[in-house]
């Protein structure tokens, strides 16, 4: 990612970013993308939904 | 300061010490120590003498609140408190005083606890920094994450118990950096009604302690359901006291070896290797697990607590005036968190229900799990890049990547005491299966009541 993605990214998504946070954004994001990637690129299974309301119950 | 709330409450009833007494000494310790590992953000020294009075009175009159009836406590900047600053550790709530009482203080309140002051916290629970708190066993070192105050306030004797909030392991992660029990239950055992939000769905309330049967009578008195938390459970709650002294026979000790013993320091390695052989010695059988994408875990924090964190600060990002009151750090972190996709966080979500399943598996054959809480010891305060094995990783990644899971498979976890290096402390981390927190009280119990660990104490004398 550089700042020019970050500032169309931030444009599209109608989301104020400031000049001076850009720079320090961009490696954050870059950072946090390694961990991602590997996470997108897992292959989960087609039937497996996402929690979305969580509340454990106790197992066996 | 040093002993157990037990020996304490003992004291107290024998009429050895008053819970006035105790409360001063409490604030002598704060007086004398603080100033230089600055574990709290506020002191409340009239509202606890106040309150210690009352309650010495009430105990006069014959009304035993209980184990902690006169016990000095410290609660985490974001916990609502009644007429007591909670400021979430951020200049965006500064001068901002609660005007209820959360859930738990309510409950600890009840029990008769009497709150010394607020613990100082990251800013907003966001961040690897605690600024400016020190760890007691060395300044210049971090007390851990966003309990780090919590944590510090313990290990120094400023209190018997705090309360912290772990969203990726900080009640587990300044347990360890401090050399003290921290305890990350279930989710939904303990109401979050009242705590400040960081995420939502990983946000858990728990306490910290010097000794694990004070952090059991803390949840004792905290667990259990509340209306006023949509996300609160309405499992009973046992009486953990009740099995906390039955021991380890024949328990089952799971050991997922990989991932949770991959990249560590050597010395914690050894360490936390030799506490599970000691597990084994007092008669628990080690069986290998293994809980298939764990190593995705920290992927799937980060894109849960980015976007929930970057939504729960949304009304004070919009607003000039509060944005510029966020330190650079934390706005970015909280801005870097608009920048995470929806596709990615539902694959978070996704991969979550994975882990769940994963685990649920791996608990059919065994009773616990247990992990390093850390793969190192407690990092210079402002380092943002560690080194270990070789391998450079931000300190944020590093210090959630063995604690994180269990957030998102909302298990319950505690870490103990299990060693040193070069002085500064070591945890072991103790899992189980959902609502099993009387399981994992039994382990820890049965560890540290074997062990020595427990009983140093940190170089603070002021």
């Amino acid at each position: 990612m550089n700042a020019a993605d970050l500032r169309s990214i931030a444009q599209l998504s109608g989301l104020e970013v400031a000049k001076e946070d850009i720079d320090p954004l961009v490696a954050f994001l870059d950072e946090y993308l390694v961990e991602l990637r590997a996470l997108r690129e897992l292959r989960l299974p087609d039937d497996l939904e996402p929690v979305t309301g969580f509340a454990p119950e106790p197992w066996e | 300061m040093f002993t157990s709330i037990e020996a304490a409450a003992r004291a107290i009833r024998k009429g050895e010490i008053s819970a006035a007494e105790l409360t001063a000494a409490a604030l002598d310790r704060v007086a004398g120590v603080d100033g230089k590992i600055r574990a709290l953000a506020y002191v409340d020294s009239e509202g606890a003498r106040q309150a210690a009075q009352r309650l010495d009175e009430e105990l006069r009159r014959g009304v035993d609140r209980g184990p902690l009836h006169g016990i000095p406590v410290v609660l985490k900047d974001n916990i609502e408190t009644q007429g007591v600053p909670t400021t979430n550790g951020s200049r965006v709530f500064a001068g901002r005083s609660s005007r209820y009482d959360a859930t738990v203080w309510r409950r600890l309140r009840e029990a008769g606890a009497v709150l010394v002051g607020k613990a100082g916290m990251n800013e907003v629970a966001w961040g690897a920094d605690t600024p400016p708190t020190g760890n007691p066993w060395d300044t210049e070192r971090t007390p851990g994450v966003s309990s780090g105050g919590s944590g510090a306030a313990v290990a120094a004797g400023l209190c018997y118990a705090a309360l912290g909030t772990d969203t990726g392991g900080s009640v587990r992660i300044p347990g360890a950096c401090c050399g003290v029990v921290g305890l990350k239950p279930t989710y939904g055992r303990v109401s979050r009604y009242g705590v400040l939000p960081l995420t939502w769905s990983l946000d858990h309330v728990g306490p910290l302690a010097r000794r694990v049967k004070d952090a059991a009578v803390v949840l004792q008195a905290i667990a259990g359901s509340d209306d006023r938390d949509p996300t609160s459970a309405s499992n009973a709650v046992p009486e953990f006291q009740a099995t906390i002294d039955d021991g380890v026979e024949g328990l089952r000790i799971g050991l997922n070896e990989e991932y949770f013993f991959e990249r560590l320091e050597p010395e914690v390695e050894s360490t936390v290797r030799r506490a599970i052989e000691h597990l084994e010695t007092l008669g628990a059988r080690v069986l290998p697990v293994r809980i298939p994408h764990v190593r995705f875990g920290l992927a799937a924090v980060l894109a849960i607590e980015l976007a929930s964190a970057s939504s729960a600060h949304d009304t004070y990002l919009r607003d000039p005036d509060a944005r510029a009151k966020y330190t650079d750090p934390v706005r970015l972190l909280l801005e870097a968190g608009r920048f995470v996709f929806a596709a990615d966080y539902l694959k978070a979500q996704r991969l979550r229900r994975l882990l769940i399943e994963g685990a649920r598996s791996a608990f059919r054959s065994v009773d616990i799990l247990v992990t390093p809480t850390l793969p190192l010891v407690a990092w210079k305060k402002g380092e943002e890049l560690v080194r270990i094995q070789g391998h450079e990783e931000h300190v944020l990644h590093a210090c959630l990547r063995y604690t994180c899971p269990f957030n998102l498979m909302g298990l319950p976890a505690v870490t103990v005491p299990c060693g040193f290096s070069n002085g500064l402390p070591i945890g072991l981390q103790i899992a189980g299966k959902p609502f099993g927190e009387a399981t994992i009280l039994r382990v820890a119990q049965a560890y540290e009541a074997s062990t020595a660990w427990h009983t140093r104490t940190p170089i603070t004398e002021g």
